[in-house]
């Protein structure tokens, strides 16, 4: 019989790889890494101020925490008047499920988009050490940090209890976990990621859950997560970052957006709510735009959708 | 300077390009050449982007250790775009490339009986042919975890794959 290394050995599906054109490759990161393409279902463009003729740009409202030497982004200056939420079929006749035929939402007027909501340019705090230092202090790990190229670091405390924190994405995420007798009391947990820049409102008194985190007063749909075992808080994670600077988009309407993304399903969404959601940006930078979280059902069954909230004239490619 | 810092990444390009390339085909499948190329062009930009960062002596555990966060990235945009396009809530994580690609049901068997974690140390350490040191640094934890990992990886998953019963 074959050995089971040599047997998963053999499975590799790799081939001879080779880059259709390295030397484009390496010219186009080098001039310019804005203009690295993309596939359109890895990430949403947005087009950087400079790059587009007529838009307008919008200023930089405020800088929270590092200088503002950052491109702006763009959006259209005068907007088509989106139409009003259009329903024209009744709830009493509901879309049979496997039924090809678009499904038009038949519930809620949500009007049109003519608001302005802000963007938020995220970066991962300058410091990863100092970063680890200030949750371990906040979460009572307190130890000798290992780092591994300046992107990982880990913190363990006397009693077991560790800090992960890692930059390797666009934002940086943490993980904490208690040693084998300790923990933290939910209040004090809490407490201590109250202190964050960063905002999160945790719910206490749940096993396990997740809250989402807050910035500037708007809930986003990143979590901080954290289970609770025998009273005390034994595990978490969550993202961590800096908003480095704020931007305010005009906004298409919520029946344009539900349109566009669900128009193909048997939807009907009955309310509607501001969200803020991660986007990494065709220039590689994170951010977190508006978007519509909608609510409803589909047939019996209740659902939740969500669609980007900027109007798509602010918007160089699309998520598709 | 600059053009130093141009020719030392096109070394860096033409000496990784093949590991890379494999590394992100092996995990995410199926894969058109032109996104397979997106990808690769995506991990160097960020090579570029954090160069000063990149260790001399470990180059491929680094780049590796990018790639891998750009395919987080790109699975998690590919969730998120799934969800926007109408399922009715995010799905879970999709099953595994290897449980795709892999045609040994032995194999797959084994593969399947990993936790995600030890999976990734495995198949680093097998396919892409990484030490167990090299192993270590593209998961950001130390050798001797790394060791942990995979002594517990290979246990496992050669008992299941002598396990298998192909009836």
């Amino acid at each position: 019989m074959r050995d089971a290394f040599e047997a998963l050995a053999a499975q590799d599906p790799a081939r001879p790889y080779q880059h259709g054109d390295p030397a484009a490759l390496v010219a186009r990161i080098t001039a310019d890494r804005r203009r690295a393409r993309l596939p359109g279902w890895f990430r949403l463009a947005v087009a950087a101020a400079a790059s587009v003729s007529g838009l307008v740009t919008v200023g930089l409202v405020a800088a929270l925490s590092v200088a503002p030497t950052l491109p702006l982004l763009a959006f259209a200056p005068t907007p088509a008047p989106a139409p009003a939420f259009a329903a024209t079929k009744s709830a009493q006749s509901p879309a049979t499920a496997g039924v090809a035929a678009p499904a038009r939402p038949v519930a809620g007027r949500f009007g049109p988009g003519d608001s302005l909501a802000s963007a938020y340019r995220l970066m991962v705090p300058a410091s990863g050490l100092n970063a680890t230092m200030g949750l371990g202090a906040a979460l009572g790990v307190v130890g000798t940090i290992g780092g591994y190229n300046g992107t990982v670091f880990n913190e363990t405390g006397a009693s077991g209890s560790r800090i992960t924190y890692d930059t390797t994405t666009g934002i940086g995420e943490w993980r904490y976990s208690a040693g084998s007798s300790t923990g933290l009391s939910p209040l004090r947990f809490a407490a201590a990621i109250a202190k964050q820049r960063w905002g999160y409102a945790v719910e206490l008194g749940r096993r396990t859950g997740s809250s989402p985190v807050i910035v500037d007063g708007s809930v986003t749909t990143l979590r901080v997560t954290f289970t609770v075992h025998d009273g005390r808080v034994v595990a978490a994670s969550g993202p961590a970052f800096i908003v480095t600077a704020m931007v305010n988009y005009r906004l298409r309407s919520p029946n344009d957006a539900l349109a566009a993304t669900y128009s193909e399903h048997p939807t009907v969404a009955t309310s509607v709510a501001l969200s803020w959601s991660l986007y990494t940006t065709a220039d590689y930078f994170e951010w977190l735009l508006p978007t519509f979280v909608f609510h409803g059902h589909s047939g019996t069954r209740p659902w939740t959708g969500q669609s980007l909230a900027v109007l798509s004239a602010s918007l160089t490619g699309t998520a598709g | 300077m600059r053009a130093t810092r141009t020719t030392e990444l096109e070394r860096v390009v033409r000496d990784y390009q093949s590991a890379v390339g494999n590394y992100l085909r092996r995990r995410l499948y199926p894969l058109t050449d032109g996104d397979l190329d997106d990808l690769v062009a995506e991990t160097f930009t960020v090579v570029w982007r954090r160069f000063e960062a990149m260790p001399r002596d470990a180059e491929l555990p680094w780049i590796i250790g990018v790639a891998r966060n750009v395919l987080h990235n790109a699975q998690r945009s590919r969730r998120r775009r799934s969800a926007y396009e109408g399922a009715v809530t995010p799905r879970a994580d999709a099953s595994s490339t290897e449980d795709v690609v892999v045609a040994d049901a032995r194999v797959r068997h084994g593969l399947e009986s990993l936790h995600g974690d030890d999976r990734d140390v495995l198949l680093l350490h097998v396919w892409d042919g990484l030490s167990v040191a090299d192993v270590a640094r593209v998961l950001g934890v130390t050798p001797d975890a790394a060791a942990v990992r995979l002594s517990r990886a290979r246990h496992r998953f050669r008992a299941f794959y002598e396990e298998w019963d192909e009836s």
